[in-house]
């Protein structure tokens, strides 16, 4: 082969080489790189997703305690009610032990008569004194209790005369008071007054049976 | 061999040097081609490992906070049954007390007292 053409075949086999290799060598780094970045890119979301589920838990943990602490209270919450009605029922049947026996030193015809006094006193107090003529409306049993001294007292006390109805009603204890013309009633009947003192009545079991636990 | 003769034998030698190196230089091409492809797989693999892991993980998470929840929720439940059993048991001890206080109201005694 000729001198120069020798020359140019050697640089043209050189110029391959070089070109073979820049190719492979970017190729290689290329490669290098992409994956080094995907792996970096992996770690990253890998640690945003742990870090998300495992805030998703936490809420989710903290979901089941709170709701465990509702049923918690929930027992607390039944014993109570269970008891404040218990207390109430309790209270009824003792009626016919007070009715006996009284109740704190009190026989049953005075608090009768208290609760009779109370009445009318509500009555009169908003009603014109000429029509302040008021009927007692008690049970059968209860009936018994009343006599005419105490309803002479209670009228002179509430002002305004009170007599005892023909009229009777089914009842554990207490009384109906109404003026004669039937426009204004107390209703003192132990079941009414539960139901219209209920709050106090809670208030005051839950005191009794639950405050104060050193007792 | 006269200069003609010689000038064509250089030109196919370089001919064919050029030839080689075309060939040469296509192979470390497709070669590079075929190591990206490679990288290709690879990351594929890497994309569907890093899932299957994440997956995993996020279930060990959801399944570690759960039990601890259920845990601690269990005993927050045993301490207030137990708790709820003494109330029951104080409650029941002062029954007396706590009709004796609806009586009081009942019967209109309160009134009565305060007056």
């Amino acid at each position: 082969m000729h001198v120069g053409a020798s020359e140019i075949v050697e640089r043209i086999k050189a110029e391959a080489r070089e070109e073979q290799e820049r190719i492979l060598r970017e190729a290689r780094a290329q490669v290098e790189n992409r994956i080094k970045n995907a792996k970096a890119d992996i770690e990253e979301r890998k640690k945003r997703f742990i870090e998300t589920e495992r805030r998703k838990a936490a809420e989710n943990k903290d979901r089941i305690i709170r709701a465990k602490r509702l049923d918690a209270k929930k027992f607390r919450w039944d014993v109570e009610e269970k008891a404040i009605k218990r207390a109430l029922e309790e209270a009824l049947k003792r009626v016919q032990h007070v009715k006996k026996e009284g109740f704190k030193g009190k026989s049953y015809p005075s608090i009768l008569a208290g609760l009779i006094k109370d009445a009318a006193l509500s009555i009169t107090a908003g009603s014109e004194r000429s029509s302040s003529e008021l009927e007692v409306v008690l049970s059968a049993e209860d009936a018994q209790f009343v006599t005419e001294d105490m309803l002479k007292e209670v009228s002179g006390e509430a002002g305004g005369e009170v007599r005892l109805s023909e009229e009777k009603i089914k009842t554990a204890g207490g009384v109906i008071v109404r003026r004669s013309d039937g426009k204004i009633e107390v209703n003192n009947t132990f079941e009414e007054r539960m139901k219209r003192f209920y709050p106090e009545l809670r208030e005051d079991i839950v005191k009794v049976l639950f405050h104060d636990r050193k007792e | 061999m006269n200069l003609r003769v010689m000038a064509v034998e250089a030109l196919k030698e370089i001919k064919k040097a050029e030839e080689e190196a075309r060939k040469q230089i296509e192979g470390a091409k497709e070669e590079a081609a075929g190591m990206i492809r490679e990288a290709e797989d690879e990351l594929k693999k890497l994309e569907a490992e890093a899932s299957k892991d994440m997956e995993r993980k996020a279930k060990e998470i959801a399944d570690k906070y759960t039990k601890e929840g259920e845990e601690e929720g269990e005993a927050i439940l045993r301490e207030a049954k137990e708790e709820a059993e003494k109330l029951r048991a104080i409650a029941e001890s002062r029954l007396e007390n706590a009709v004796d206080a609806v009586l009081v109201r009942i019967l209109g005694l309160n009134k009565q007292v305060e007056r």
